[in-house]
């Protein structure tokens, strides 16, 4: 149990490297991340992983930057 | 619009179930659950009451229920949606492990706030499903967010969240869904009941 714990606090001090500014955006490869309020990188969507909702939507998706941020855009090639 | 059946909504919680190997069990006859609930309402978290009625709970892959399973007298849709929910947080589990997902979502209210955004998602995109291109799915998604509060986040926590599920709603108005969980359930869903779907 202590060893499960140690681990468990190790992880969360490691985990997500530190961001600027709170809700700032970018892509990391496929993955789109925003600065959380504790200022590391947290995961949001992962562009690899979306699928169309309906047909004609696009099938292949890919991080990318636009006018509000960083989000998944259609058209990417896999 | 039509509703759906008990046995559409039992169905489905079996599928999901079956799919990621989850174990439902009655929150009311849990002891762990009543030892959870005496902590938060002890120490001012949440009342015990609140969260043994109102508050559907995954550890690992146990979902504590408080409502039967396509009982008409809960809101039906409303279960279905619960289910995707919960089964995100296993997915969640799986995906970055269930060491790293428990120590962040357990000790740390910004990674918590977005576990939770992620699966709010998922109650995004099935209500978007559900209700059709018409629905603010957006403006639904972010008052979701705002039962965060009630996970010992503070405001800076869930305006993190609504970011994140104001990406999510741009992609889903063009058409992108990427919650595996929503996936799965929009595909069981056209399948088994696309009279429920309003798109």
């Amino acid at each position: 149990m202590r060893y499960m714990l140690l681990v468990a606090a190790l992880t969360v001090v490691g985990c997500g490297t530190t961001c600027p500014k709170i809700k700032a955006t970018r892509c990391n490869g496929q993955l789109v991340e925003t600065c959380g309020a504790n200022k590391k990188w947290m995961r949001a969507m992962d562009c690899s992983e979306v699928k169309p909702l309906k047909p004609g939507a696009a099938a292949n998706w890919t991080c990318g930057e636009t006018t509000t941020g960083h989000t998944c855009v259609p058209g990417g090639v896999k | 619009m039509t509703e759906p059946t008990p046995v559409v909504v039992r169905n489905f919680w079996d599928f999901m179930s079956e799919g990621y190997e989850s174990d439902v069990i009655p929150k009311a006859d849990s002891e762990l659950m009543k030892l959870v609930a005496g902590f938060l309402d002890v120490t001012g978290i949440l009342d015990d009451e609140t969260f043994m009625e109102n508050f559907t709970t995954t550890l690992h892959n146990n979902i504590y229920i408080p409502f039967e399973i396509g009982d008409p007298k809960r809101d039906l849709w409303s279960q279905i949606r619960t289910c995707v929910h919960e089964h995100q947080h296993i997915e969640q589990g799986n995906r970055d492990g269930w060491i790293e997902f428990g120590g962040l979502y357990l000790t740390s209210p910004a990674f918590r706030a977005n576990y939770e955004a992620e699966a709010y998602g998922c109650d995004m995109e099935l209500e978007f499903w559900r209700q059709g291109q018409s629905f603010d799915a957006k403006a639904y998604g972010q008052r979701r967010v705002e039962t965060l509060k009630n996970y010992g986040c503070k405001p800076e926590h869930i305006e993190q969240a609504k970011q994140t599920i104001a990406i999510r709603a741009g992609v889903l108005a063009q058409g992108g869904l990427e919650n595996k969980c929503s996936q799965l359930a929009v595909a069981w869903l056209n399948q088994h009941a696309p009279e429920l779907c309003g798109l």
